[in-house]
């Protein structure tokens, strides 16, 4: 081979080197050759586990020398990996519990998955930066013989070529193979990383000899220009790697780096056109002017043809583990979908098993639960509240969001406390590219956002949210309410990530405040307690910290502690107050080691601790489940209570994740959660389990059957275990989940997931006769039934889904009484989403919900008090009516004005865009003998705006 | 102990209190309280107002019926009740044990207006009666008249006989009290408090209407030391029309009232401690009757019913119908203390 000389076009076989950029990502040699034994078994299971290609596609880049063209396919040939990304996300320092969640998950959960795979993922593809070309064999060189050669290249974390086997020979008798391969050995990469750390990799590399004459002849070098550039991505500045440039008149191309950058040189002056194509961006076409002895740079902005946004949120259905089809949302669809606000933990409203919460309230009811049986978390850290005001805004912004994992049930033992579902929200990694800005309004409040890079390792972002409300509700008639200071919320959040090698160390520290102060001028005539001032204060602050170590290819530890406050206050008048001033602590750490690809044995320790001060004056709960309310404050007994109080709950859990063979997946687990202050340990086995029973060509799932078995345990409602109000000697409530469902995926777009449940409540607390106990854990409960989700992924315009469920759930007191209805009970939930984009400016989308109503305890009469001058209602049978059923369309059109360095998205969105009258629940008049149905809000549009920089 | 970060059941109280707040502010297609257009019991006044070992109680029951508009009242019935204890409204005023019947007074003259009151209170010239005198202070001190308003039945209560019948279920419960379980699971620490409530329960029999049940709170003194409940006296009714001489008026036409209210007659008082109370070391402050003024009408609508004494000004609206109508203006301290005066007046056509 030689060199390129100036003014001479030298010979030589033209190579055309493909890199396959099937990046078979093997994070760690060593551990794969420790495998070996398990090669064929690995290969195997390989073969049914092959790697998306939209999932390994890396648009690597290379400097193009004009004599030898190094042409770096975009083509992403799906590749037969030896290592699984099982492997892969096992052996990277990445979360373990995103790893867990994301391989293998619960039967019965459907998660909200990261931007990328939690877990695993290639971040950074390694980039050829010395090529050296291969002896063209003499004896082929004579016979003018040409041939290819498949090379599987071996990368170590630094990018150096260790290792190069022959996957496809040139089966020639010339010396094709061996050239390629001494060749190969010598090439430099630079190192590819996963999760943003760098790691050893396997590539495909195809080195194509192709024989053409030699010239000797020595041209006069005309006079000539060069023309380079940058392509960045319109509205984002991306630099877009890897895109083909061509000259077209001159029938010159090449690629930009992983800079966005591109170089022709040795141009004759004239008009050259300029061509610039992508499948994700639209065609770009310019002429340029190349002039002698210059060179011409320029800049494009391509646009993309589908907005990607920025991130991702990942919908796994219910999955075991990533060759489950995944379901992809992007944080562009969710902004989109009608009635949620952009907000992506309103989100999870719209999926099977979460039944419609009434107007004002906050919770998730879900598979039939009271709302306060599910929890949720950050990072996996419980928190008190995710919404402002229950329910008008999370209290953070789904952009700083990786991911929201939903669990409606048979979640694993490292969650537990809970005996309904689990919500847990994760932040991501602040961008590390540049400084991005996002600024955004709508009709509730405004944000702001801006984060980027503070030093090679470390990412920063700042969040900050103040809601207006207070500015639109003080034009109410003061009259009626006079508001001192309205409805009132903010949020912030600081993140810090840092990441080097096998240590990550992230500090977030975020808070929400809400506060509400009002007067009623009057006393309400049918309540005439209600009278005076009513304050309301709630504040959440935390800061989490989490140290992430790998301390070997097969173990990882993860430390996180969150330390904050809660504090909530509420005072009516003078006639009843509620102060609580909680200092919390919460503390999770794991250990995780995989033995091999067939077993992972994981386990840790939660612990929370609680210090804080209790101030009430109060009635009695009036109503609990199965209880009828409406009773007149005026004639309830107000007790009060003040304390301090500090107690510390521990728990332990562990599970296993052994695949005793490549289609099936049995998870069990346990956990121990102890209770000081009760004094009742609670032991929760738990058994999940996926059997994949057919593949498609490429192995991939298609169809799936999934079961779980488990016990959850959660302590009683405070108040239920206070000695003013409750029974302080209640134990645990629990409950026992049963799941089992099948999984199908259609093609690469449409998958559907059913589900079929049933939960048994027993030890529920439930109140009594006796007025000195008050409660006791006698309660039971049942509920059952069927969720559907039929899924259609993002294509380049259309995304939606169907999401149904059939459920019953009841209640009972004591064993000897029959079955009533949950207070929330819904038998149908029929949820339709549907969004389609009209161009890359115009969007469309639509949702529709259906619910049944929710039962009623209806009134059979009443009791005057004649000294408070009000009736107390006498209830009929507890919830033995309904409302009638909810009926819902929300419309959204969204449009985007996409400039070169920023973008901006307007949207119009209307809420019951048929102007339906939602029934609520039926409001009494003062003796309980009227009625009158309380609907809904009307119909109510709402606009608004984002630029993002 | 209340051992969580946030006690999501007492969010959930105040959740439903913002939802009652709420929907006390919405339009309301149902008929307000203060509209009179039904069987309606207007006050339930003890004399005196709280009962003491030494003395009886006379309780009269002022009631309204739209035909008394007419002059037509139809036959009622009236049944009394007692019951020793009750858990309160949370459970419908159960009784523990049987309740038993009080025998109607013999009614005469029974009535509670500024003219007239203090001879008709009581059917016991034993009973202690200052209330009479301050009433007849009220009368000097009002500038309208009203209507004298004659109590519909009465009956007279005796401690004595209240103890005989009840005397073992009074014991059994102090039994349970010295275990610890408290007065038959109330918060009200009654003996150590010195006071013991007793629930008074009326139903009310109208010709071809459904029964009307009533209850009323009645303060029992155990100890002689506490003072005895006054009730709160309207001392002085204003009004830009003049309700005194059963005026004419036109219909939706509008006017003000407002009264005054004795100082005097609001009282600070030492509430009785809960038994969880006493046991965290509650210390019972004094604290000050906070009375309401409650405006009834058989036309049209008041724009606030429901008033403190402190700012009491309500306007009216009357209806389109004409005819004759009344307007009651009741006061209550919340502790069984009661004042009510009536007026009459026509719509003209």
């Amino acid at each position: 081979m030689t060199q390129a000389q100036p003014l001479i076009k030298q010979y030589v076989a033209l190579k055309k080197l493909v890199l396959s950029l099937t990046l078979i990502t093997m994070p760690l040699i060593a551990w794969s050759q420790e495998t070996d034994d398990s090669q064929s078994t690995n290969n195997k299971e390989a073969s049914q586990t092959q790697i998306e290609n939209s999932k390994v596609e890396a648009k690597v880049t290379t400097q193009t020398d004009p004599q030898v063209k190094a042409s770096l396919s975009k083509e992403s040939t799906t590749k037969t990996a030896d290592e699984s990304q099982t492997d892969i996300n096992t052996a990277e320092d990445v979360d373990p519990q995103a790893k867990k969640n994301a391989e293998v998950g619960d039967s019965s959960s459907t998660q909200l998955n990261a931007k990328e795979e939690a877990s695993g993922q290639l971040t950074k593809a390694p980039e050829l930066l010395n090529f050296v070309d291969a002896e063209y064999p003499e004896s082929a060189k004579a016979d003018k013989v040409e041939a290819a050669v498949v090379m599987l290249l071996t990368l170590d974390d630094k990018g150096k070529v260790t290792e190069v086997s022959i996957q496809e020979s040139s089966k020639s008798p010339h010396a094709f193979d061996e050239a390629a391969k001494q060749a190969a050995l010598q090439f430099t990469f630079s190192p590819a990383e996963i999760d943003g750390k760098p790691a050893a990799v396997q590539i495909a590399f195809k080195y194509e000899f192709t024989y053409t004459e030699e010239v000797t002849e020595v041209e006069q070098k005309a006079e000539t220009g060069q023309l380079s550039g940058l392509i960045v991505e319109k509205g984002t500045r991306t630099p877009l790697a890897a895109l083909t440039v061509r000259l077209i008149d001159r029938e010159l191309e090449t690629y930009t780096d992983a800079q966005g950058r591109f170089v022709f040189e040795d141009l004759t002056p004239g008009k050259v056109k300029v061509e610039i194509n992508d499948e994700a961006h639209y065609t770009l076409l310019d002429i340029q002017k190349i002039t002698a002895k210059e060179e011409n740079i320029v800049k494009y902005y391509l646009e993309p043809r589908s907005a990607e946004g920025d991130g991702s949120i990942t919908v796994v259905g219910r999955r075991a583990k990533k060759e489950v089809a995944k379901r992809t949302l992007t944080m562009e669809e969710i902004r989109k979908i009608p009635g949620t606000q952009g907000d992506a933990l309103k989100v999870v409203q719209n999926l099977p098993g979460v039944a419609r919460i009434p107007f004002g309230g906050g919770g998730l009811v879900i598979r039939g639960s009271n709302p306060g049986d599910s929890g949720s978390t950050i990072n996996r850290h419980f928190i008190p509240l995710v919404f402002h005001f229950g329910g008008i805004r999370s209290i953070f912004p789904s952009e700083l969001l990786e991911s929201i994992e939903f669990y409606p049930g048979n979640f694993t033992p490292e969650f537990g406390r809970y005996t309904g579902g689990i919500v847990d929200a994760r932040f991501r990694r602040p961008k590390e590219d540049r400084i991005h800005a996002r600024v955004e309004a709508d009709v509730f409040d405004a944000g702001v956002l801006l984060e980027g890079p503070v030093s090679e390792n470390a990412t920063f972002a700042l969040a900050g949210r103040r809601s207006y409300i207070d500015a639109a509700l003080g034009a109410l008639p003061e009259d009626v309410i006079s508001f001192v200071v309205a409805p009132r919320y903010y949020d912030y959040q600081a993140l810090y990530d840092w990441k080097k090698g096998k240590h990550r160390v992230r500090l977030y520290f975020f808070g929400s405040d809400d506060k509400l102060q009002l007067v009623i001028n009057d006393p309400a005539e049918n309540n005439p307690s209600l009278q005076g001032t009513i304050e309301n204060s709630t504040t959440l602050v935390r800061l989490y910290s989490a140290w992430d170590y790998r301390i070997s290819s097969k173990l990882s530890h993860h430390l996180s502690i969150a330390t904050g406050q809660n504090h909530l206050e509420f005072s009516l008048g003078d006639q009843l107050s509620f102060l609580n001033d909680v200092n919390v602590v919460t503390v999770r750490d794991e250990l995780t080691w995989k033995k091999n690809k067939q077993f992972t044995l994981r386990g840790g320790f939660e612990g929370e601790a609680y210090l804080g001060r209790i101030k009430l004056k109060l009635p009695q709960p009036p109503q609990k489940e199965g209880q009828a309310g409406g009773t007149p404050l005026s004639t309830l007994d107000i007790k009060q209570t003040e304390r301090d109080f500090q107690f510390y709950n521990p728990g332990l859990w562990i599970e296993a994740q052994w695949k005793p063979n490549p289609d099936l997946l049995l998870i069990p687990g346990a956990r121990v959660d102890v209770d000081t202050y009760l004094g009742d340990i609670a032991p929760d086995p738990r058994l999940n389990m996926r059997y994949t029973t057919s593949r498609d060509q490429e192995g991939k799932a298609k169809g799936t059957f999934k079961a779980g078995v488990g016990r959850y345990s959660q302590r009683p409602s405070p108040d239920e275990t206070d000695s003013t109000y409750g029974n302080p000697d209640l134990l645990l409530e629990h409950s026992a989940h049963f799941s089992l469902g099948y999984e199908h995926r259609f093609n690469q777009n449409l998958d559907i997931d059913v589900i079929g449940f049933y939960k048994h409540l027993y030890g529920s607390v439930s109140p009594i006769d006796d007025p000195v106990l008050r409660y006791d854990n006698n309660g039971s409960g049942r509920i059952y039934g069927l969720e559907l989700l039929l899924r259609h992924n993002l294509t380049s315009r259309f995304f939606g889904w169907i999401s149904y469920t059939l459920m019953r759930s009841e209640r009972k007191n004591t064993g000897d009484q029959e079955y009533k209805l949950f207070s929330l009970d819904q038998t149908h939930i029929l949820t339709l989403i549907a969004q389609y984009k009209l161009s890359s400016e115009w969007e469309i989308g639509a949702r529709y919900r259906y619910t049944t109503g929710n039962p009623q305890t209806p009134y059979v009469g009443a009791i005057y008090d004649t000294d408070n001058d009000v009736y107390v209602p006498l209830p009929g049978a507890v919830n033995s009516a309904r409302v009638d059923p909810f009926q819902q369309l929300d419309l959204r059109l969204d449009r985007k004005w996409i400039f070169n360095n920023w973008q901006l998205t307007a949207y119009l969105e209307i809420q019951n865009a048929l102007n339906r009258a939602n029934p609520e629940r039926q409001n009494y008049n003062y003796n309980f003998t009227q009625s009158q149905v309380v609907t809904s809000l009307p119909i109510i549009p709402s606009i608004g705006i984002r630029g993002e920089l | 102990m209340l051992n969580l970060s946030i006690n999501r059941s007492i969010v959930t109280l105040i959740l439903s209190l913002c939802l009652i707040l709420l929907a006390a502010c919405r339009d309301d297609e149902t008929d307000p309280k203060s509209f009179l257009n039904s069987y309606r019991i207007l006050a339930l006044r003890a004399e005196p107002a709280q009962l003491t070992i030494s003395s009886q109680s006379q309780l009269s029951l002022y009631d309204f019926h739209p035909q008394d508009l007419d002059g037509e009242r139809p036959k009622i019935e009236y049944s009394w009740r007692i019951c020793p204890f009750s858990l309160g409204s949370l459970t419908r005023y159960e009784c523990f044990v049987d309740e038993i019947p009080l025998t109607e007074d013999i009614i005469e003259t029974s009535t509670m207006a500024s003219d007239s009151s203090s001879d008709n209170l009581s059917a016991d010239e034993s009973m202690e009666t200052d209330e009479s005198s301050n009433s007849s202070d009220a009368r000097e001190e009002s500038s309208l008249m009203p209507v004298a308003l004659k109590a519909n039945s009465s009956v007279t209560l005796n401690p004595f006989e209240l103890f005989e019948a009840f005397g073992d279920d009074l014991s059994s419960q102090m039994e349970q009290f010295e275990m610890g379980a408290g007065m038959l699971g109330s918060e009200m620490n009654f003996f150590e408090s010195g006071v013991l409530e007793i629930y008074i329960k009326i139903t009310v029999k109208v010709d071809g209407e459904a029964d009307f049940e009533a209850v009323k709170t009645m303060t029992v003194l155990l100890d002689p030391n506490i003072p005895v409940n006054q009730h709160p006296k309207i001392t002085q009714i204003s009004s830009s029309i003049d309700l005194e001489n059963s005026p004419k008026l036109q219909t939706e036409e509008e006017f003000d009232i407002e009264i005054e209210v004795s100082a005097d007659s609001i009282e600070e008082y030492q509430p009785a401690q809960s038994a969880s109370d006493q046991e965290q070391g509650f210390e019972a402050a004094a604290v000050s009757e906070t009375p309401f003024v409650y405006y009834y009408t058989t036309s049209g609508r008041f724009d606030s019913a429901v008033k403190l004494v402190e700012d009491n000004l309500s306007t009216l609206t009357l209806g389109e119908e004409s005819g004759p109508q009344k307007l009651y203006i009741v006061l209550r301290d919340g502790r069984g203390g009661v004042d009510l005066r009536a007026f009459d007046f026509e719509i003209e056509e």
